[in-house]
């Protein structure tokens, strides 16, 4: 695959613009699942899935093939996911802040309960939407785009053993949030 | 529900991949072709880049004018002198060079840093025009 990616590459640098196309193509499933789990927003993930094509391909002459392509892909998508998430969380943080100058809490659409009779998959879809936006980033690459640590590592630019912490406390945050929410949910329906 | 770590790996592992809208390559390459490649901005610029130095290179000299002739007076006095002595190859050139050098007012200090600062806050402004045209991040 790496060496298909080159021969594209080396193709649009030599002026065949219309074959990264195929560059899209090949990757365009996995920048959306990484923008989306991390955006958690279909439109704008992909918006920030189109724009980071637009960036890889307006920096593809700095690509010089140390690393994969997709490598390289993958980590402009997560930044530009996380780094699109925060202007959009400032914007909200704004928009809500009243005349005092008090910051008022944003109603998230992670704040729907979590209920006993559900199925888990729902359950964790649910608690994955409460973790902050870089744990989301993780778990896309790990689970699944199923990538190796080290590769996460280039990618993130932390090291391999943060990248194995980071992912034990996040599956024991799901856990704990699945946990919870299960808990509350059934005092409030158990009140009389 | 037994939550444990085994359970959580075994449902994250469920987590489809997601996908993009069918037209969603094409829409990429339309966007590519409305853009201007990064060559042809550069070319486009080239132009406007030496008009941007010298309107702030003449900015800057009528504003050491206003601040002080005599300043520029000694500078170009002195440069012609050193010019000429340097042409008519005589050997107390260095002495002359460091005259020059002594005899300039304390206010030349600022002249070189200035210039400094001129090429940065021009290299700026093409970075950032740069990247307005190209409508990146």
């Amino acid at each position: 695959m790496q060496a298909d990616d080159l021969s594209v590459i080396k193709s649009v640098l030599s002026g065949q613009r219309n074959d990264y196309k195929k560059l899209v193509v090949r990757y365009q499933d996995m920048v959306m699942s990484i923008a989306m789990r991390v955006l958690q927003q279909r439109e704008e993930a992909e918006d920030i899935a189109q724009l980071c094509f637009l960036k890889a391909y307006e920096k593809l002459a700095t690509f010089k093939g140390d690393s994969l392509f997709s490598t390289w892909l993958y980590r402009i998508s997560y930044h530009a996911a996380i780094s699109r998430y925060r202007q959009l969380n400032a914007a909200k943080a704004i928009r809500t802040t009243g005349l005092s100058g008090k910051e008022t809490l944003v109603a998230d659409e992670s704040t729907e309960p979590l209920t006993e009779g559900e199925d888990d998959f729902k359950q964790l879809e649910k608690a994955l939407k409460k973790l902050d936006p870089d744990e989301r980033g993780l778990i896309s690459l790990f689970y699944t785009q199923e990538l190796a640590v080290a590769e996460i590592s280039k990618i993130t630019g932390l090291s391999e053993s943060n990248v194995k912490v980071k992912l034990f406390r996040i599956r024991k945050k799901l856990a704990q949030l699945m946990k919870e929410k299960i808990v509350n949910q059934h005092t409030i329906n158990t009140l009389p | 529900m037994n939550l444990n770590d085994e359970y959580i790996d075994q449902l994250l592992g469920k987590v489809p991949k997601e996908k993009v809208a069918p037209d969603f390559a094409d829409q990429v390459m339309q966007k590519l072709e409305k853009q201007a490649t990064p060559q042809s901005i550069k070319q486009a610029m080239l132009p406007e880049r030496y008009l941007l130095l010298i309107s702030l290179l003449m900015v800057m000299l009528t504003l050491v004018f206003m601040a002080d002739f005599s300043l520029i007076n000694t500078y170009f006095s002195q440069s012609v002198q050193f010019i000429l002595t340097y042409f008519q190859g005589r050997q107390e050139v260095l002495p002359s060079v460091l005259d020059t050098v002594r005899n300039l007012p304390a206010l030349s200090l600022v002249i070189f840093p200035a210039i400094g600062l001129l090429l940065i806050l021009q290299a700026l402004l093409q970075k950032t025009g740069f990247k307005q045209a190209a409508k990146l991040f």
